[in-house]
């Protein structure tokens, strides 16, 4: 499937990513971007006079209005794991998608849209939890095909740090650092969970790619805005 | 004019001395806007503008603090003295600033125990708003019809705070009355299915969609959801005229009051036509 990731020069086009479709018109001295599906219409203008535009996916939690950097993956299937054994599965992970602008300077983030749905959730609980963006998936022992406009594929490596068996149904993330590859068949993040006892866990992001020739998206959450970022996160409400 | 700055105000304190010690305390107030504005300009919103303004607070009054005891020796004040020159002074002092030490104490301690922060949206002494500023002597706030109204920080301290944005999520309620002659179960379904579309209508604590009473009108239909606590309020706005809609788009009905009435022996109807 041919998709409309990439970089492309700041000049007219129109790209179509599910079911919005993006527009670049070019008026006078400046640019007209136009994103159209049937939850509305997003206009902007672009007053540069070169530069380059690049739409790729970025971290889900941007939708319908940033609230949380943490994203919960509940797993559709449990897993027991059993003590000192690691096992590298793959899950869904939902995909938005980020327009950017490039020009001189800075890289500036113009729109960002999804075609799935939204929901988001608790973990742990309303004192001293985190509100997450909460998708639902199977844990796939093979490298399941997605819609890239859609879906994302994670590579995630479970390891039992724990004396006992452990039953895991989630895997809970900070999207900061999530990095995040594409290519036209797919998107792709790498993960590893370690599994601290029967309740708790630690989970960071990878940054390794699945195949070569993938790209690297434009991130949303960079860590130069945050300074002080700790790669991982501990899971202490349950795993 | 050399001889004006020698000329001996009280004890061995001259003009001369008076305007150093102005100067060093102007001075000191001076470098301390200044390193605070850049402070504040380098930290950016790096960290939670809380934490910032507490930083910036912290060294505005270090460095004014160092600038005043620097001045101190000019205007004939020994500050080594001062330590045991309390006394009776110390007392008269103490009570005349009761209040104002009080909330200065207050102050600090709410900064330390931070029972709210710049931003959140508080409850007390009924007043409600947004913290605009949490000062050493008292706190600022910006009611939701967007009055300025401070508040001392021995009141805030020594009151009953509702910090209504304190926890990460926060739960709302609806009563949803439907007739009698309709389907509860299609009902609820309905409910769930609009709450289920709702992005911030959190899965978990899952919302709860439950008869809770049989009015004397209507079959009452509790609703509670829970929603990250930045959009709560949103949500809650939203939610309700959704459900309402689609409750009406399936033929289920929101009743008006109403009462039955039986008559022990029905009485005849006249129609104009019969009479």
């Amino acid at each position: 499937m041919k998709v409309g990731y990439g970089v492309y020069p700041l000049q007219e086009m129109e790209l179509k990513f599910g079911r919005h479709t993006l527009r670049i018109e070019k008026e006078s001295e400046v640019f007209r971007y136009i994103r159209e599906s049937d939850d509305g219409r997003v206009e902007k203008v672009l007053a540069s006079r070169e530069g380059k535009i690049a739409v790729n996916p970025v971290e889900p939690v941007n939708l319908p209005k940033n609230v949380t950097n943490y994203l919960e993956i509940n797993f559709r299937n449990t897993l027991l794991i059993e003590p000192g054994h690691r096992k590298t599965f793959f899950t869904t992970f939902p995909v938005e998608i980020g327009v950017f602008t490039t020009g001189k300077g800075d890289i500036e983030l113009i729109d960002v849209f999804s075609n799935v749905s939204l929901k988001y959730s608790l973990y742990g609980d309303p004192r001293n939890g985190v509100v997450c963006r909460y998708w639902e998936s199977e844990l796939f022992t093979n490298l399941p095909e997605r819609n890239p406009l859609e879906e994302g594929v994670m590579r995630i490596s479970i390891r039992n740090n724990f004396g006992e068996w452990v039953e895991v149904s989630r895997a809970v993330f900070n999207v900061y650092l999530m990095k995040i590859y594409y290519s036209d068949e797919m998107v792709f993040s790498n993960a590893e969970m370690e599994i601290l006892s029967k309740a708790s866990a630690e989970t960071k992001f990878l940054m390794d790619t699945m195949r070569d020739g993938m790209r690297k998206s434009v991130e949303v959450f960079t860590p130069r805005k945050v300074p002080v970022v700790t790669k991982r996160f501990f899971m202490e409400w349950g795993v | 004019m050399i001889d004006l700055l020698g000329v001996k105000i009280y004890g061995d304190v001259t003009i001369g001395n008076f305007l150093i010690a102005i100067f060093i305390i102007s001075f000191g107030v001076f470098l301390a806007k200044v390193l605070t504005t850049n402070l504040r300009r380098t930290l950016g919103d790096r960290i939670e503008k809380n934490q910032r303004e507490l930083i910036l607070k912290v060294v505005y009054y270090i460095i004014v603090l160092v600038a005043f005891l620097t001045a101190l020796p000019f205007l004939g004040l020994n500050p080594s003295g001062l330590l045991v020159a309390g006394g009776i002074t110390g007392i008269v002092l103490g009570f005349a600033s009761q209040s104002v030490v009080s909330n200065f104490i207050s102050g600090i301690f709410i900064l330390w125990e931070k029972p709210v922060k710049i931003g959140d949206q508080i409850s007390v002494a009924g007043i409600s708003g947004y913290v605009e500023d949490i000062g050493i002597m008292s706190t600022i706030v910006r009611t939701y019809d967007g009055l300025y109204v401070r508040i001392p920080n021995n009141t805030l301290f020594t009151s009953e705070i509702t910090n209504l944005t304190g926890n990460v999520a926060r739960r709302f309620e609806y009563v949803i009355g439907i007739r009698y002659s309709d389907d509860i179960d299609r009902a609820v379904e309905i409910i769930k299915g609009v709450i289920e579309k709702e992005p911030f209508a959190l899965k978990n604590p899952a919302p709860a969609v439950f008869v809770n009473d049989l009015g004397d009108s209507s079959v009452n239909i509790v609703v509670r959801i829970w929603s990250p606590v930045q959009v709560w309020y949103d949500v809650k706005m939203a939610l309700l005229s959704r459900i309402k809609e689609e409750l009406e788009r399936n033929g289920i009905e929101i009743p008006f009051p109403q009462r039955v009435i039986w008559f022990a022996n029905e009485p005849e109807l006249k129609h104009g036509r019969d009479e």
